[in-house]
């Protein structure tokens, strides 16, 4: 079950890293149209805000969540640091988690909320804002769940008779 | 009460270990657990906080960097810089800082500079007999002139919270900018002297001139961006595109350096530290959204102001509030936690936001060499084997130089403004 569970996370993480390069090289390359266009003026890029703004939000909170299963967020780890070896470091870091999983379960709520309420359509494209959004509460989702396999972590360590934390610094 | 509590908050959830941007998200629910139907603004104020097209900025000036890099630039621009400087007191500390000022024109990241061209930079000088924490310290100090000359990140960033022109941003870096380097040239002259420090025959001409045509190409790219800027040929977000572009046709067909696997590397490392400041922005643009709506800012100000209306007394508050912030959290934090705060207060002395924009750069700067969060002192320990307390002794003298600079900024404005009335 564990290995099936991993094997489907190395995936999403797989096809979220590719789809972000892919979405980087994209927006590298409309921009670098937009430019030409401007000085050499023989095809039209009206229809070049909307496909960028979808492209540069998908390819922030796609990399967000590989970031956060990389546990490579910025923070500072100066009381982990202090704790390094001592069972209390998991009591930090169990305390860590409910604060992200609290916030990510609001954030995924929210821009779900976001999604299902969204009825606009792009002007050129008619392409619907809930496209836009989507990303967000399926990153959120995802960010979340692998919170809770964190926490779930932190407690096994607590619970484990001599146990010390050996878990990276985020 | 709340905006204390809020900052409480804030500051305990961070020192705790939550990941910045978490923590922003997390003060900002609580303070609206009484207005749960505002929540709904939530995703919203996320999502708008990371998709200006301003902010495209950032993945290609980092991106710019990173092919620099990579693509064999950065020794051209230190053989360069090497050929230019190196026969005066302490030969190559003042190359390291001409190299930095150089690659500062090219990329808008102060750590970019400090891990890439620092290898190079680190590497030269304990070879050629230098004490490894002062080659360390030039290294770290010097990559702080990134993000102030332009193209700069954080100049970028500030111009997104606040408004104001960025291209007028850039311009305002650049005298500071130039300032910062001299303060590190003299204080390298100084320590040099006192240390003994080897000196370097002077290159003959040949030598020079050998060196300034391999890095011509290069050395053309500050010219690219900025003039292309100032001519109003293209946008600051676009000249972070025409950056890449020409960093790429360089290392591919030019200096053909660059491989799929190398591109491939560059891509996902731009991406890591593109949404590792993105990721941060979003929650902070829902952060400064629930301090306006309890109306923080003004609470701060009126508050300040029983304290004193001295502008002058303001400012230094303003300043040492940023160096405080500064040595626990990293610069973009600061920049994007302070903005909205701060703002109201520089209205209120009537500063110009620009001039402000100029100091809270250079203040972020100082908490990148400051222990115990210094991302500058941590990137530069690690590519020097140095320790980072070692390394945060050495680089007092250069805080000083860069506090110098910060206080004639704040104080004389004609230092950074005089350059905006280049453009409209």
């Amino acid at each position: 079950m564990m290995d099936a569970i991993h094997m489907l996370d190395r995936w999403i993480c797989r096809i979220m890293g590719a789809l972000a390069v892919a979405l980087l090289c994209l927006l590298f390359f409309l921009m670098s149209c937009n430019v030409i266009a401007r000085f050499v003026p023989v095809f039209s890029m009206g229809w070049f805000d909307e496909i960028v703004e979808l492209s540069f939000a998908w390819m922030v909170f796609a990399t967000a969540a590989v970031l956060w299963r990389h546990k490579a967020h910025p923070s500072i780890d100066i009381l982990e640091g202090m704790l390094e070896g001592q069972r209390a470091r998991y009591v930090v870091s169990i305390l860590i988690d409910l604060v992200n999983i609290c916030f990510l379960l609001a954030f995924t709520w929210y821009s779900y909320s976001l999604v299902m309420n969204a009825s606009a359509s792009s002007p050129i494209f008619q392409i619907p804002r809930k496209l836009f959004y989507v990303i967000m509460p399926v990153t959120g989702a995802y960010m979340t769940t692998v919170s809770l396999f964190f926490f779930v972590d932190h407690i096994r360590g607590l619970l484990a008779p001599g146990a010390v934390d050996d878990t990276p610094s985020h | 009460m709340t905006a204390a509590l809020i900052f409480a908050g804030l500051i305990f959830l961070i020192m705790m270990g939550v990941p910045i941007a978490i923590a922003l998200g997390a003060v900002s629910l609580v303070a609206m657990a009484d207005n749960l139907p505002a929540l709904g603004l939530m995703a919203q104020r996320m999502y708008s906080s990371t998709t200006g097209f301003t902010l495209l900025a950032i993945p290609f000036f980092i991106l710019a960097g990173n092919l620099m890099n990579t693509g064999g630039i950065t020794e051209k621009i230190f053989r360069f810089a090497k050929a230019s400087v190196s026969h005066y007191w302490g030969g190559l500390g003042q190359v390291n800082i001409l190299a930095s000022m150089i690659f500062s024109g090219m990329s808008g990241a102060a750590v970019a500079d400090a891990a890439g061209l620092g290898k190079i930079e680190v590497k030269a000088m304990v070879d050629d007999g230098y004490d490894p924490e002062f080659a360390g310290a030039v290294t770290a100090a010097s990559s702080t002139i990134g993000p102030v000359v332009p193209p700069s990140i954080p100049f970028v960033i500030y111009g997104s919270l606040t408004g104001v022109s960025v291209g007028k941003l850039f311009l305002a870096g650049m005298v500071p900018g130039v300032l910062m380097a001299i303060a590190m040239a003299v204080a390298v002259n100084l320590i040099s002297r006192k240390r003994n420090y080897p000196r370097r025959p002077k290159a003959g001409y040949g030598e020079w001139w050998a060196s300034f045509k391999d890095a011509i190409l290069a050395l053309l790219t500050p010219l690219i961006i900025i003039g292309g800027i100032l001519g109003g040929w293209f946008t600051p977000t676009e000249a972070a595109v025409i950056a890449c572009i020409y960093a790429l046709l360089l290392s591919t067909f030019v200096y053909k350096e660059l491989t799929w696997r190398k591109l491939l590397h560059i891509l996902e490392d731009t991406l890591l530290h593109t949404v590792r400041v993105m990721f941060i922005m979003a929650t902070a643009g829902f952060f400064g959204w629930v301090l306006t709506l309890n109306q923080v800012p003004q609470t701060l100000v009126s508050g300040l102001t029983t304290v004193t209306q001295s502008p002058t007394l303001l400012m230094l508050i303003m300043i040492g509030v940023l160096l405080i912030l500064g040595m626990f959290l990293e610069g973009i934090a600061v920049i994007l936690i302070c903005v909205p705060i701060f703002i109201p207060v520089v209205a209120f002395i009537g500063m110009d936001p620009i001039q402000f924009g100029v100091v809270m750069i250079l203040a972020s700067m100082i908490g990148l060499l400051s222990p115990p969060v210094g991302m500058c002192l941590y990137a530069v320990a690690s590519i020097s084997n140095v320790k980072v307390t070692a390394l945060s002794r050495e680089v007092l003298p250069y805080i000083l130089g860069i506090f110098l600079v910060m206080l004639m900024v704040a104080f004389i404005p004609a230092i950074s403004l005089s350059a905006t009335y280049l453009i409209e």
